[in-house]
């Protein structure tokens, strides 16, 4: 009975996550599907959300790497506070996150300045896309691999040290190579995660446009009908993307696992 | 060859290891028992440079390790559940610390043929066997030619009959090649007469000499 209880509420929890998904599929009709995929805003709109989506990931794993091997691996005071912080864009609404970042790089403020001398800008252009991506989802990337390097006995790293190996070398041929499941599985969460970003897109770089920023931008000036379209779309390409990743990265674990 | 350690003190967390004398000569193995928790593996583990230390020396050789970082100590460690590196099949990683594999060639091949393992070196190390990887791991810590090999309880989860002849084994190569051989055991069968030490509460004291 119990059994069949858990069943019950595995396929209400699955029932409910799909059902408004397909129910914008369904309700679209083709031809403005096929309307859309012509449409140079929405195509241009694709573009700028995988690579920002993409370049912030990227990010992410060249500063999160190290963080979360120090994170995980030494002591020193004040780590869980600075652990607390680096969790903390993620818990804000990040229409917030938006707005302190505007205060940090924000033509007006210093470092937003600095920038702006050299040529580099971040309000309403693609690095501020990157930014704010960046920003409210690299948690998730520090978080998976911090786990990784946790779960990671110290004693094979020692062992790579007493056959000769220099401490750098030991990071990049026993550390990395035995978390990478961890920083693929991070890195695809992450990527996921900055795509669907809207709040800190829309106060620090409207525009370029994402496709979170055209989907809204589309439902506030046209309506409900105009943003279907795009709305449809984007979940299908999205998600087909995201679960063929997924999938490639499950399969990928399991031969490991072997 | 000699390694001699003077008024060694090392504190790890709140736990403080303080060995006034010790000394293993070339060919020569002795043994550290000592209850769980006592700091038998710290001493190995601080020996092979992996803890700071706050007191005393480290010498082999007459010439001071004490503060050299573990790459350039040459102390091969066994540890009880071998450590294999997982992404990397027999061979690799018994050639993982070999610089030059070309001069290395034919001791490599030697250790590989007294230890028996020729059937298994394309293997994932995943799917070997308990007595297979401790002389995978055996071979590997003995391919940078160490001068000290410690085995950090190795033989605990192998039956008997392995457990001699890896035993009968390593004591061969240790008399021909010349290491020391550092034996950290609860297992009172493996004691061959060597000197003996006992472990406590983080004091390491003499209790064979011979």
């Amino acid at each position: 009975m119990f059994k069949f209880l858990i069943i019950l509420l595995a396929v209400v929890l699955i029932m409910l996550s799909v059902f408004p998904l397909f129910s914008i599929i369904f309700k679209t009709n083709p031809s403005i599907l096929f309307e859309t995929l012509k449409d140079k805003e929405f195509l241009n709109a694709i573009y700028v959300t995988v690579m920002a989506a993409f370049c912030s990931t990227l990010i992410s794993i060249l500063l999160g790497i190290p963080f979360s091997y120090v994170m995980a691996r030494y002591h020193f005071p004040l780590k869980g506070l600075i652990e607390a912080l680096v969790d903390i864009p993620q818990a804000l609404p990040h229409t917030v996150a938006g707005i302190a970042l505007i205060m940090v790089v924000g033509r007006n403020f210093m470092i937003g300045q600095t920038f702006s001398k050299f040529g580099v800008g971040f309000v309403n252009t693609f690095l501020g896309v990157i930014l704010a991506m960046w920003y409210v989802s690299f948690s998730i990337f520090v978080n998976a691999v911090k786990e990784g390097f946790r779960g990671l006995d110290e004693r094979y790293e020692r062992v790579a040290r007493s056959l000769g190996l220099s401490f750098t070398q030991t990071f990049f041929k026993v550390s990395i190579p035995m978390v990478k499941r961890e920083i693929v599985s991070g890195a695809i969460q992450m990527w996921a995660r900055a795509i669907s970003e809207f709040g800190a897109i829309a106060i620090l770089a409207y525009y370029p446009k994402t496709v979170s920023i055209l989907a809204y931008d589309r439902f506030q000036g046209f309506g409900l009908s105009s943003a279907l379209g795009v709305t449809a779309l984007v979940i299908i390409i999205f998600g087909s993307l995201f679960t063929v990743l997924r999938f490639i990265e499950d399969r990928w674990k399991r031969s490991e696992s072997r | 060859m000699s390694l001699i350690v003077k008024n060694l003190e090392v504190k790890v967390d709140r736990f403080h290891l303080k060995v006034d004398e010790f000394d293993v000569k070339r060919g020569e193995e002795v043994f550290i028992t000592g209850k769980t928790g006592a700091g038998k593996t710290v001493f190995i583990e601080a020996l092979a440079g992996f803890h700071k230390i706050s007191g005393g020396t480290i010498m082999i050789d007459g010439k001071d390790i004490t503060h050299l970082p573990p790459e350039k100590r040459k102390m091969g460690i066994v540890y009880q559940n071998f450590h294999l590196f997982p992404h990397l099949n027999v061979m690799k990683n018994i050639l993982f610390g070999v610089k030059n594999y070309r001069d290395s060639k034919n001791f490599i091949d030697f250790l590989i043929r007294e230890f028996g393992i020729e059937h298994i070196l394309e293997r994932d190390v995943n799917s070997l066997s308990g007595g297979e990887k401790q002389r995978v791991a055996i071979v590997r810590a003995l391919a940078i030619k160490p001068f000290v090999l410690m085995l950090d309880e190795p033989f605990s989860h192998i039956d008997e009959k392995t457990k001699c002849r890896i035993l009968n084994i390593l004591r061969q190569l240790k008399d021909d090649l010349g290491f020391c051989m550092i034996h950290v055991t609860h297992d009172f069968s493996v004691l061959n007469g060597g000197k003996h030490f006992e472990m406590i509460n983080g004091n390491l004291r003499c209790i064979q000499n011979v």
